[in-house]
């Protein structure tokens, strides 16, 4: 953390190595989570280009910022959001965004055909989630970005970030634990018989 | 924050320390999470239950970028730094962009450097001159209309020469510019397009744009109205081109530096004349007199079209968006029973004219 302010610190006084550094560090966790949000990469690329030349460009202007990695994110999301619409002849301007995401449970420990089902209702249920929900689950899961963060992302208040996550565990867990720990029970008691 | 006793499964997943604990990444074994429970045994379950999501959740991964990508990336961007910086047009805040006298100010910029660029009038006849290929100069002081084979529509502009065979070839259709002109490609995925203005290739699909490239200029620019473009260098191997050429979308333009032999991208800060935008507000017509459509049509291509005084009253209701500008003047035609014809590039419609001013529809 205490390394990032620096970087950010050295970069917005003009330092063309901070600034490259800061590239090397940021452009390929940036094209992951733009992959996420359009399938095409060159769209994602370009993008991935203006928010860095545009940095560069207003670096006098750009406040210290608690977290590169929220601030970056943003200003791609926000990018893509915005020039997606071009570069897709089909899609109409006001066209709702999407958000790519294949979560799977992994256990290796269960091979029982009856758990693999649940297993996929599992996932069935993760990968049919509301867009906003399941990018919050993959900001936190995968690119391990806090409450704050996630909430400066995706442009929401923290106490939403903190409402839909718990709303997507509740339901998560009904399927998951319920029926498992049943299961569990069932077959731990035709064990000891 | 939140009291341990409190704690449910959400509180346990936002908090970093147990999520690295429970990944497993956190090898230290009599650590603080391990000994939680004991602490609150009540909490048991939902510890538990926490701690098998954090665990076995994952996120399908998808591909990241090599580290030759990512230096090719870097590279792009910092040779677009470069240039900016030495050409000094450095962004203007996007405050400024949102003002509307900015706006105009910059379609007036626009329309200066064309109207410069137009000025370098050079006769220099393209090499293999040979009877499978048209020459178009237009050595005129207006914009003049040429249909390619293909029904490509091509506006080209004063001192402009355009070379094209008779018949495309199978596989692609090749046309080279010297000057100013604007495209309207018809759509054909299987027979890209291409146009070749010196050392500069613009290749497409099927979509509009401006190429600008005379002679004595130092950039060439390439404008996109609609659909994408890829812009590069003739001069080098293709691979090699692609490499370093740049996209192009809807309000963009290519600027290639010619000395610096340097190609850059740039958002428009207006959308163009004939983006999809500016379009669908500019080409739907309702009831509206011929007169209008046609200087509507004639603003937007920069052309001339003339017609038969008789025409003016006619009203037309029509949606032409999407069309290129031969199947806009078919439509508009067959709507008040005229019919346009091009000599030399000039577009005259007559017609008998509507004297009981009939509603006409057209549609597609």
């Amino acid at each position: 953390m205490n390394n990032d302010n620096l970087l950010w610190g050295r970069f917005r006084n003009g330092e063309a190595d901070a600034y490259t550094e800061l590239m090397q560090l940021y452009i390929n966790r940036m094209f992951r989570y733009g992959m996420r949000l359009s399938a095409d990469e060159d769209l994602v690329k370009d993008c991935i280009q203006d928010v860095f030349f545009e940095l560069w460009n207003r670096r006098e202007r750009i406040k210290d910022t608690p977290s590169i990695n929220a601030y970056l994110f943003k200003s791609l999301r926000l990018r893509i959001h915005r020039e997606r619409p071009k570069w897709n002849y089909a899609e109409s301007l006001n066209d709702d965004y999407h958000f790519t995401v294949e979560y799977t449970i992994e256990n290796k420990l269960i091979e029982e055909q009856s758990l693999q089902e649940e297993h996929h209702k599992l996932e069935n249920i993760l990968n049919n989630l509301p867009k906003r929900q399941k990018e919050i689950l993959y900001l936190r899961f995968y690119e391990n970005l806090d409450q704050a963060q996630i909430a400066e992302v995706m442009g929401l208040n923290r106490q939403s970030v903190y409402n839909l996550l718990n709303h997507t565990l509740t339901v998560l867990r009904q399927v998951w634990f319920n029926d498992v720990a049943l299961l569990l029970i069932i077959l731990s008691s035709g064990i000891k018989n | 924050m939140k009291k341990f006793e409190d704690y449910e499964v959400i509180d346990f997943i936002m908090d970093d320390s147990f999520v690295v604990w429970a990944t497993g990444k956190f090898t230290r074994k009599d650590d603080y999470w391990s000994s939680w429970c004991m602490a609150y045994p009540h909490k048991t379950d939902v510890f538990n239950q926490a701690h098998e999501i954090v665990r076995y959740l994952k996120v399908k991964p998808q591909r990241n970028l090599t580290s030759a990508e990512v230096s090719e990336l870097i590279t792009k961007i910092n040779e677009k730094n470069k240039l900016t910086e030495t050409s000094d047009q450095r962004v203007i805040s996007l405050h400024w962009y949102k003002q509307k006298w900015f706006k105009i100010a910059a379609s007036l910029l626009l329309l200066i450097t064309v109207a410069i660029s137009a000025n370098h009038l050079y006769h220099t006849r393209l090499a293999g001159n040979n009877s499978l290929f048209v020459n178009r100069f237009n050595e005129t002081s207006t914009p003049i209309l040429v249909r390619l084979p293909d029904k490509s529509s091509v506006i080209l502009r004063s001192g402009s020469q355009l070379r094209y065979p008779k018949v495309f070839d199978a596989g692609k259709r090749e046309v080279y510019l010297t000057g100013e002109a604007f495209f309207e490609v018809t759509k054909n995925p299987k027979r890209p397009f291409y146009v070749h203005a010196n050392e500069l290739v613009t290749r497409v699909l099927g979509t509009s744009f401006t190429v600008i490239a005379f002679k004595g200029d130092k950039q060439f620019k390439v404008v996109v109205n609609t659909g994408k473009v890829a812009v590069y260098r003739d001069n080098l191997p293709e691979a090699e081109a692609k490499k370093e050429g740049v996209l192009v979308i809807p309000n963009q333009q290519a600027v290639f530096y010619r000395k610096e032999e340097k190609m850059v991208k740039n958002t428009l800060p207006a959308p163009t004349m004939l983006s999809k935008e500016v379009s669908q507000k500019i080409f739907n017509f309702s009831q509206t007199p011929f007169s209008k459509v046609i200087s509507t049509l004639n603003e937007a291509y920069g052309i001339n079209i003339t017609y038969n005084k008789n025409l003016a009253n006619c009203l037309l209701t029509a949606s032409l968006t999407d069309q290129q500008l031969y199947e806009k003047l078919d439509l508009i035609c067959k709507a008040v029973e005229a019919k346009y014809d091009i000599v030399d590039g000039e577009i005259t419609i007559d017609g008998k004219g509507c004297q009981n001013l009939p509603i006409i529809k057209t549609t597609n």
